[in-house]
């Protein structure tokens, strides 16, 4: 029985301003402390100058002189899409209203790298077994969840990619790539974020008790802007784990890469005619078999066993909900893997951001001489603008080029709503009745103030508590104390 | 049930040809990107100062 699937994503936006004071480094202080007074704003109290979290169950933090907006823990991939495209609607509002406030011009970037060899994260986030979280983690790299969760994510980049022109990789030059962040990728496995980057992240945080479950923390993916690019991010990379959990892939044996996956990372984000063949192991029953497959020959294999998986497992989905949207991620995916198959890029227009981004520089290429400069400067940040009237994905979704997963009032909803279950909103909702006690918030834990005395009220796992029990007892506590005895019951 | 649910796409196994690519027609989607792209110099323009900026060294 796979664990239920949390997911959330960490975007690091890239941030300039036009003057020296303030600069990009003060402008996320200023855009922080407009958001304590806004009511996207939640823990004011708590907030720090560098630091808040929103009404919407998410955060929005400082790192690295950025601005990163962290989504609530979604149930479900389409949840993913709504709360990934609320945070650049709230992101893009702090800087507007900054600009404003300090007679300047801020703008702000959704994408993975700068051109110049700098990198951005947008870090995934998963709740998976403790078991499976230490199989990925520390267990042998020959293990065969191992090497399908690996493969997995180097092909993935064909679906999901962020797309970029040019290469930031010493060596490897080339016109265009699938992926902004597979240039950055070089190790298999650590604990590293800011150098050194690896396919499997290590870091373990659970943000819950680790007995019962584990964060998996992915940094080698894009920020995409294409919402069904998000939701086959989020969909597919969560069946995969729960397929892994299930050990389904014991009697479906996949084709995957033994050895320098980094390496099939690069080469396959430069593979954008999808043509390449590359070594791979089909270890069955007794027998381990060499192939030479193209990146969708693999990625046809994945896409059904998931399918096939998804049709196993569609009962046990903890809501009607969260069941469709794993139906549409692989509705999506099988389409736009047709399109792939054709290589009818048009077709893959606004729902991948490297096809799209692809049909755009060729087009742009074919009015003449154009500088490579200009095709970053067009492709590259005019693409991942979030100002309106500066970014070319913007003009996708006015002309209606860009296909759809969501709606607007779903997207403005949640900028002021947390998602509909998990531990979020229930989270949220403590914060609103005890606005005036809150001393700290994370993610798992708030520590309400009562009279000089601390009440930690701490959540075991992402994926909240009976709604009507928990309704029941916040309703029934009149205090902080009241609230941590009647939560000590319900937490047993 | 969902078991029994038919799944309207099913990507090609391995072993199916690839399609060649076919010549393609226009379409209404193919004028509106030729819009799109006859706003790119102005977009250049307004993107070109941050394109030169590099970033800090991040996650």
């Amino acid at each position: 029985m796979p664990t239920p699937k949390i997911i959330g994503t960490e975007t690091e936006y890239n941030i300039y301003s036009n003057t020296d004071s303030p600069s990009a480094d003060e402008a996320v202080n200023l855009m922080i402390n407009v958001l304590k007074g806004e009511r996207l704003g939640l823990d004011k109290r708590a907030a720090t100058p560098t630091r808040c979290f929103l009404a919407n169950g998410g955060l929005l933090y400082k790192d690295v002189g950025a601005p990163e907006y962290c989504t609530p823990e979604c149930p479900n991939p389409r949840d993913l899409v709504v709360f990934d495209k609320a945070g650049e609607l709230i992101v893009r509002e702090l800087a507007r209203k900054v600009s404003v406030l300090a007679n300047c011009k801020i703008d702000i970037y959704k994408k993975s790298s700068d051109g110049l060899g700098n990198t951005s994260g947008c870090h995934e986030n998963y709740s998976v077994s403790p078991s499976l979280f230490r199989t990925l983690t520390s267990g042998h790299p020959d293990e065969p969840a191992i090497t399908v969760w690996t493969t997995f994510l180097a092909i993935r980049q064909a679906l999901i990619g962020g797309g970029k022109v040019g290469s930031e990789f010493d060596g490897m030059p080339c016109p265009f790539q699938m992926s902004q962040r597979a240039d950055f990728i070089v190790a298999f496995r650590n604990n590293q974020t800011l150098a050194d980057r690896p396919v499997i992240q290590t870091r373990d945080e659970a943000l819950a008790d680790g007995n019962l479950v584990r964060r998996l923390h992915v940094i080698c993916g894009d920020a995409n802007l294409c919402e069904p690019a998000i939701l086959m991010k989020g969909g597919l990379t969560s069946l995969m784990l729960m397929a892994l959990e299930d050990d389904f892939s014991r009697d479906r044996p996949l084709p995957v890469f033994v050895r320098k996956v980094p390496q099939i990372f690069r080469a396959i984000s430069r593979d954008v005619n999808l043509e390449r063949k590359y070594g791979v192991s089909v270890v069955g029953p007794g027998e381990r078999t060499h192939r030479q497959l193209t990146v969708l020959e693999i990625l046809g294999q994945y896409l059904s066993a998931l399918n096939d998986y998804l049709g196993e497992i569609s009962s046990r989905f903890g809501s009607d909900e969260d069941s469709h949207a794993y139906d549409l991620t692989m509705e999506t995916a099988f389409s736009a893997f047709s399109d792939l198959m054709d290589r009818n890029y048009n077709a893959l227009f606004g729902i991948c951001d490297w096809a799209t981004k692809l049909v755009l520089a060729e087009r742009f290429r074919g009015r003449g001489q154009i500088s490579e400069e200009d095709l970053k400067s067009y492709i590259d940040m005019g693409y991942a603008n979030t100002d309106q009237n500066s970014s070319v994905y913007a003009g996708l979704v006015r002309k209606g080029l860009a296909k759809r997963v969501v709606s607007d009032e779903e997207i403005q909803k949640a900028l002021t709503v947390p998602p509909s279950h998990g531990r979020a909103p229930q989270r949220v909702v403590i914060m609103q009745k005890f606005a005036d006690n809150i001393k700290y918030v994370d993610w798992g834990k708030i520590t309400l103030a009562q009279s000089n005395q601390d009440f930690g009220i701490e959540f075991d796992t992402p994926f909240g508590y009976n709604e009507r029990v928990f309704n029941d007892i916040l309703e029934s506590s009149g205090t902080p104390e009241e609230f941590f005895r009647a939560w000590k019951t319900l937490a047993e | 049930m969902p078991q029994e649910k038919e799944r309207r796409h099913r990507p090609p196994g391995p072993g199916q040809p690839e399609k060649e690519p076919e010549e393609r027609k226009r379409t209404p989607a193919d004028d509106e990107i030729d819009d799109l792209i006859d706003e790119a110099d102005e977009i250049v323009k307004k993107n070109k100062e941050n394109q030169k900026k590099k970033q800090p060294r991040r996650q």
